[in-house]
């Protein structure tokens, strides 16, 4: 960084006057000598200076008073209006919203499981951290026959995080993808509920991993206690509690099991729906559930018929507390159906992300070669990992042309090939990084990453998406009732008509994806829709900006030449993301909520894993989010309200 | 944490509440709506208030991101006609016009800033609070508290620029 770069980052500080005198002084040399920080000085006095004069402004007692009346008096207002009304509308309106709607039909399922859950909790008196558990199957039966994931990221900067401030966050996601029996095709539906605890962890001077992780942990915990998550709380999950209609057995221990390194523990409960609830949903429907306790513990499920698994899939994470081997639940008849190991990877869903832990321990331990198939019901995926001694080379991933075949129509984007890399970077640093990425004509649409100790695999099949309605003009698309949190300034235009996708109505969005160096970052999104399919079909450019043209001015030139995102090219000093980070970019998907509002979401992931004392510790990784805020429509309070105050379980 | 009635809430942070509003704004009828909404909201949900709810933090917080909306929402509409009250002992017409003017360009460049770093910009520079109480409201380091300042007030001084050096 030369003088003036460092200069310039003092400025601010220097106008506030909390500069140590040393640097002061420097700062007022470099001022002499340089107009363009000169000016930038003169600019922020001049704002420092408005700030003080708006600060000294105050509102007379008589406004105040008028304001506290003006509340009370609408509060009686509200609350005359909710009594009179109450008992006339409330039992109709609880009716029609379950029975308009399926997903919450299936909640259901939740409340008998919660309840049954925690009598037993009650009479095993065991320490199980049940609610954790019960909160998670819960979110999982409201969408029972679909695949459903949730995955929990913890995440924190270290304290030399290029001059990034400090943060922690823990973001806990949920996908679905549901079978739509009228259609008989699946379609991908999905929300992700984000938990930030940002800013907990500081001064992070010693990054041990097991205490930082622990910290986390226990953070985790307390915030849950105390609600005090800034929570993003995207559904209502109170009207769970009344709600009846599934049975539930007891579960029990069903056997032991080792995988990989670990011995674990496989309970397995059952549900089942009443039959008013069968006929209602005109599906069987069951619900199976293994808690694998171990030193990395996880929770199975499966959801079928009684004769038929229809899924399988593992929930990561669940930190579930199993008091000892002894501890034991009954069950009557149950579908017990333990998985192979074969079958544990055959994974029959288009899962969008999946966690593949089996395949670490068998690619550590077994096999210098490692072949990993992946299937959905009609076409494949071939993923395979080689490596030499521990060192990982280059893989290979093969994709069935499933477009040209025609027999996957929902599979809107058609893969020819793919090629990936894993790359292996060495240095004081970078000791144990893993990286990769895939590519496909330049843009970025499957990615996955290893961690440095190779705990796990993610990954990310392509992205598809649907909209139950046929969507004709944009205006018909229910646009995501979402506030812009992290990015408010995003522009959303509509582009002309392309040959390239002939047909589709082009969405262009600019935002802004977050401080890097120092600075926010205008990224640039196109969306294209398919108004002739029956289900949203969107496709992914995704272009950064180039620096030159960053520092000249924030927005976008009207011509602006757009720069493909090219991976390569990000290590080029000209873009403003050229980071020496390893880095992967996620190309997410649309998302509806059980509302039905849909919402592009796209994340940045930065892993890097750190040598520290011998060990690799993983520590900056940060992920930006952006929604697109559609002028407002939403009232983003709604976001920031105490979950203390919406948790669904205590 | 002592749970307290709702009355005993806009009792105490009534004030708070719409000062801050104000400021940020400049419009004390404006205010006064962010006032209503804030506190309407809370009833809304008063009934799941189980005393542990950090008020001070909350409302700072909440006031301001109520005020920001406000003012994106103003951004294509009829915005601040009023003029700041700081302003009044101001006795020189043009200078009233251009603090004014300047005033509402910081309200709708706050609404373009991340929202962590306008809540900090505002909690600091317009609300006057040390490093050390923007923190603890809002649950964040005072490194962090000073990087966000540093970049909001980077960032608001460039976009103000027309505006701020004549």
């Amino acid at each position: 960084m030369n003088e003036h770069k460092k200069i310039n980052e003092l400025l601010v500080e220097y106008t506030l006057g909390e500069l140590p005198k040393e640097q002061t002084s420097a700062v007022q040399e470099h001022l002499e000598k340089c107009s363009e920080c000169s000016s930038e000085i003169k600019r922020l006095e001049a704002l420092l200076e408005h700030t003080e004069h708006i600060r000294k402004s105050s509102v007379d007692n008589q406004t105040c008073e008028s304001a506290k009346q003006a509340i009370l008096r609408t509060v009686e207002q509200e609350q005359t209006k909710q009594q009179t009304s109450r008992f006339d509308i409330y039992p109709e309106i609880i009716w029609r919203t379950i029975m308009n709607s399926r997903t919450i039909k299936f909640a259901a399922a939740a409340a008998i499981i919660i309840l049954v859950f925690i009598v037993f909790h009650q009479f095993t008196s065991s320490s199980i951290v049940w609610a954790d558990v019960l909160e998670k199957l819960g979110n999982d039966i409201k969408s029972t026959n679909n695949i459903h994931i949730l995955f929990t990221i913890r995440m924190a900067t270290p304290q030399h995080n290029h001059g990034e401030p400090i943060d922690s966050r823990i973001i806990k996601g949920e996908y679905w993808i549901q079978r739509n029996p009228l259609r008989g095709k699946a379609v991908l539906e999905g929300e992700q509920t984000n938990y930030f605890t940002e800013d907990k962890f500081v001064g992070l001077d010693h990054q041990d991993k097991q205490w930082f992780e622990t910290i986390i942990k226990k953070e985790s915990e307390r915030q849950t206690l105390l609600g005090q998550f800034d929570a993003l709380v995207t559904g209502d999950f109170s009207s769970y509690y009344n709600l009846a209609g599934f049975k539930i057995s007891t579960g029990q221990v069903v056997g032991n099991e080792i995988i990989g390194d670990e011995k674990a523990t496989i309970y397995q409960f059952t549900c089942t729906p009443s039959e008013d609830m069968k006929k209602e949903s005109k599906l069987p429907i069951q619900l199976k559930c293994w808690i694998r306790n171990s030193d990395h513990k996880t929770v199975r499920m499966a959801h079928g018929s009684p004769d038929k698994l229809v899924t399988t899939y593992d929930l990561i994470e669940y930190d579930v507390k199993i008091p000892s081997d002894t501890f034991t639940v009954q069950i009557p008849e149950g579908y017990i159906k333990m998985l192979t190991p074969e079958e544990r990877m055959k994974i029959n869903v288009p899962a969008n992300i999946i966690l593949l832990k089996e395949a670490y321990y068998k690619a550590r331990k077994d096999l210098p070669d490692y072949r990993m198939i992946v299937t959905n019901e009609e076409g494949y995926v071939k993923y395979q990992i080689a490596r030499q001694g521990k060192k990982w080379r280059r893989d290979s991933f093969q994709w069935p042309v499933l477009k040209k075949k025609g027999i996957h129509p929902d599979i809107s984007i058609g893969f020819d090939s793919f090629w990936t890399q894993i790359k292996k970077i060495s240095g004081k640093d970078g000791e144990n990084r893993e990286s990769t990425y895939m590519t496909y004509e330049d843009k970025a649409v499957l990615g996955y990453w290893l961690k440095g100790d190779l705990e796990s695999i993610y990954l990310k099949l392509p992205n598809y998406y649907a909209l139950s309605n046929t969507v004709d003009t944009l205006e018909q698309v229910i646009w995501p009732e979402i506030g812009n949190l992290d990015s408010p300034d995003s522009f959303v235009t509509l582009l002309p008509s392309s040959e390239k996708y002939p047909g589709c109505i082009g969405i262009r969005v600019e935002y802004i994806a977050g401080a890097r160096r120092n600075d926010p970052v205008a990224v640039l999104v196109i969306y294209w829709v398919d108004p002739s399919k029956d289900y949203m079909c969107i496709r992914f450019e995704h272009h950064q900006r180039r620096k030159a043209l960053w520092e000249k001015n924030m927005a976008w030139e009207p011509n602006e030449p757009i720069v493909p995102f090219d991976m390569e090219q990000r290590y080029n000093d000209d873009y403003i993301d050229g980071r020496q980070n390893s880095r992967i970019v996620e190309i997410t998907d649309t998302a509806q909520s059980p509302q039905g509002y849909w919402y592009p979401t796209e994340r940045l992931i930065e892993s890097n894993i750190l040598n520290y004392k011998g060990e690799s510790v993983e520590s900056p990784r940060r992920i930006e989010k952006f929604y697109i805020d559609f002028e407002g429509s939403i009232d983003s309070s709604w976001f920031e309200w105490p979950s203390e105050l919406s948790l669904p379980i205590k | 944490m002592q749970k307290i009635s709702y009355n005993e809430l806009i009792e105490n942070y009534s004030n708070v509440v719409l000062r801050t509003a104000a400021r940020i704004l400049g419009n004390t009828q404006q205010a006064q709506d962010v006032h209503q909404e804030v506190f309407l909201e809370i009833w809304r949900r008063w009934h799941k208030y189980n005393g542990r709810t950090n008020w001070n933090a909350y409302l700072y917080r909440a006031t301001v991101r109520s005020a920001i909306r406000f003012a994106k929402k103003s951004r294509t509409g009829q915005f601040i006609q009023q003029q700041p009250e700081a302003l009044a002992n101001t006795s020189n017409p043009d200078e009233r016009l251009r603090v004014a003017e300047l005033q509402q360009k910081l309200a709708l460049s706050l609404a373009k800033l991340p929202k962590r770093q306008a809540q900090v910009f505002v909690l600091s520079r317009i609300e006057g609070l040390e490093h050390e109480k923007i923190a603890g409201l809002l649950g964040c380091s005072q490194k962090t508290v000073r990087v966000h300042l540093h970049r909001a007030a980077k960032r608001l001084a460039r976009e103000l620029s027309d505006y701020l050096i004549e």
